[in-house]
């Protein structure tokens, strides 16, 4: 079997992609399914197989030309998929099995299942949901900004959805993948976790034959999966009404789901602890620079605010998810703004003549005035913010850094990174680049100044630690 | 699939403003924004982020997330993370200031060796156009530089308000033009950085129409995070 890293790839992805066209399978068997036996009168006699099909359709698109555009669609995903040409998937499938049984599980046995599973799945459901969900879930769409505060769906109503009947495809390829991800061992804990499977011992024997990757090509893998889902769900009846705000809502919801599965794993394959220990290194050393060197606006340098603001940043450590982790440093940024706000109004209450010593953030502040001001004082700018946030990570020396960055960067949604709280993610990085390649120059000594400064905030902690 | 009668498309993409110390890009995109954020969200969202949906000629609907990066020399070698993944730079120069505008060149040639060609819409943005008797940059050099490296310009004034919606929404024009396509798909879904296999789920616009009800037997959803 060709091994090479290519090779691989190319063969989970095939793997992904067969279960995405399966999952389309599901929704439109669903579809058929539910029109045929709640809406439709018993089919016509003597039509079999695909005429019968045809004229259910009919009747509930109400044209014939649709129903025939449906099935032709429908009929070949009906088939066993044709033998891949990977070598090895050549065995039918486990994936493919899965979902083919799932399919024809008959409607009633389906229906009994779920009024069985009720209760055990909602006592073991809800306490998880409490623990971990919401309240981080509220904060992340806060912090969010414009984008779905009102609207969207939360976590919890996510989860809600998922467990109905009409999401079945969606769980199934959920736990498929986790486990392809996780394997047997993992905690996709198919008798606990998932209580639907022990009365389906078929689809629990097959899973077991599939294939594991573990954390090859992970985060590419998540990132197509995620994307896949969050198209499924946009053509989904059911699913669909949310609206693109809530389905975008709903794959950062899949991303906390999944990520919080398989988070020790994932995060093994981005931690790098030679960077992050040198990272501390040269945070600890440079822990002599002042908020003046580091050209804090004036107005900024509030220890209280600026301790409030590193507590937040320190708690990224506790997010397991890349939504949290982000989630905490916009909550860190947040403090920050509010207290430039502040800061600035008050020194207009004061008077604006107060010298020219500040900053340079302020530099451009004062410029400002002088072509046009918004109506509403900003409350802060870019130039304001970058040192203070800088002051801030120096201060707060979160533990391995950079690989809890690696991790968001490569897990999380692109379009949450593209928004705000991916401003204040690329805001953090930026603050850590700086630090990193910060010279005597930049922060106004000389070089051997602050060289012999270095050396001796790092061997002060050597001597204390 | 096609989508024939999809009601409407929309896209999103990021949109970063570069430009020297004190050109006035904050107040350029305080300005764009201005009357779209009430008053009360604005407060905690600062000037350094600001979103704003505005339709293109072609009836895309482009929300913009816009970013102002700070200006000064020393996070200069930050850049780079702010304009990774733009589908649009803004570069400000101040026409009163000469500096700015060479300053403002250096970003396009930084933009030009860093970002794939035809990745990135270049709009170059001459601010304070008001101030027109002490201008120091005349509107022929910098359209001269501009049709040199195939840019929008466009003569702006924060203050007056002149030319900064003509900017903008020239910008989501040639980003509809030039990258309409791959946009959309992103949009859906946000694809960018991963291979690009998008799988196709497109059904009948009719067939969601459909809207069976679900039932409401539950089936077990699997725990959540523990």
């Amino acid at each position: 079997m060709d091994a090479s890293p290519e090779a691989i790839l190319h063969r989970v992805r095939e793997r992904d992609a067969q279960m995405c066209v399966l999952l389309q399978r599901t929704e439109l068997l669903n579809r058929v399914h539910r029109g045929a036996i709640s809406e439709l009168p018993p089919s016509p006699e003597g039509m079999g197989g695909r005429d019968s099909l045809k004229a259910r359709l009919a009747v509930i698109y109400g044209c014939q030309d649709q129903a025939e555009t449906v099935l032709n669609e429908a009929v070949p995903l009906l088939q066993p998929p044709p033998p891949p040409s990977s070598p090895v998937a050549s065995t039918p499938d486990a994936y493919t099995k899965a979902i083919r049984s799932l399919l024809s599980t008959p409607k009633a046995n389906t229906a009994a299942t779920a009024r069985s599973t009720r209760a055990p799945s909602n006592s073991s459901g809800h306490p998880r949901v409490q623990s971990g969900g919401p309240p981080s879930v509220r904060r992340a769409e806060r912090g969010d900004g414009g984008r779905n505060s009102s609207s969207a769906v939360t976590y919890r109503v996510f989860l809600e959805r998922l467990t109905r009947s009409e999401s079945e495809g969606f769980v199934e390829a959920i736990r498929l993948f986790l486990f392809s991800i996780l394997g047997n061992g993992g905690a996709v804990n198919p008798a606990a976790g998932r209580p639907r499977a022990s009365s389906n011992s078929d689809i629990r024997r097959e899973t077991e034959e599939v294939e594991v990757y573990g954390s090859s090509f992970l985060s590419q893998r998540c990132a197509e999966f995620f994307l896949a889902m969050q198209n499924a769900m946009g053509v989904h009846t059911s699913w669909a009404e949310l609206g693109y705000d809530s389905l975008v809502a709903c794959r950062e919801h899949l991303e906390r789901f999944v990520m919080s599965k398989i988070h020790p794993l994932a995060f093994g394959s981005k931690l790098d602890g030679a960077v992050d220990a040198s990272i501390s290194a040269r945070l600890q050393s440079l822990q002599f620079l002042t908020p003046h060197d580091l050209n804090v606006s004036v107005y900024a340098r509030e220890e209280t605010v600026l301790t409030l603001a590193q507590e937040e940043l320190r708690k990224m450590g506790r997010g397991r998810c890349p939504g949290d982790i982000v989630s905490r440093v916009v909550r860190c940024c947040d403090t920050l703004f509010a207290l430039i706000d502040q800061g600035r109004r008050f020194k207009q209450g004061v008077g604006r003549g107060g010298g020219g010593g500040g900053g340079k953030g302020r530099g451009e502040g004062d410029s400002n005035v002088s072509s046009w001001r918004p109506e509403r004082d900003p409350a802060g700018t870019a130039d304001d913010f970058l040192p203070v946030l800088i002051y801030v990570v120096l201060r707060a020396r979160v533990p391995r850094l950079h690989s809890m960055c690696e991790y968001v960067q490569a897990f999380h949604s692109p379009v949450a990174l593209m928004s705000r709280p991916g401003y204040c993610f690329v805001a953090l990085r930026s603050a850590v680049e700086f630090l990193m390649t910060l010279n005597g120059a930049a922060v106004g000594m000389s070089e051997q100044d602050f060289r012999r400064r270095a050396l001796d905030a790092a061997i002060g902690v050597d001597a204390s630690s | 699939m096609a989508e024939p009668g999809a009601p409407k498309t929309s896209v999103e993409f990021k949109v970063v403003v570069l430009g020297d110390k004190g050109v006035g890009k904050t107040c350029l995109v305080l300005r764009f924004i201005e009357g779209y954020f009430a008053p009360k969200q604005q407060s905690t969202i600062g000037a350094f982020f600001l979103t704003k949906q505005i339709t293109a000629t072609d009836g895309t609907i482009c929300k913009m997330q816009i970013w102002d990066t700070a200006g000064q020399e020393r996070f200069r070698a930050m850049a780079p993370l702010y304009y990774r993944n733009a589908a649009v730079a803004v570069v400000c120069f101040d026409i009163m200031d000469e500096e700015s505008f060479q300053k403002m060149k250096d970003w396009v040639e930084e933009l030009r060796t860093n970002v794939p060609e035809g990745k990135l819409v270049l709009a170059i943005a001459c601010t304070k156009t008001d101030m027109e008797s002490k201008r120091v940059v005349s509107r022929a050099r910098a359209e001269h530089f501009a049709t040199e490296v195939g840019g929008i310009i466009c003569e702006t004034s924060a203050k007056e308000n002149w030319g900064v919606n003509e900017l903008f929404a020239r910008v989501c024009d040639r980003a509809m033009e030039t990258r309409g396509p791959e946009l959309r798909g992103q949009a859906s879904g946000g694809a960018a950085g991963t291979g690009g296999r998008k799988s196709k789920f497109g059904l009948s616009p009719a067939a969601h129409a459909a809207g069976f009800g679900g039932d409401t037997g539950a089936e077990s959803g699997g725990g959540c995070c523990g």
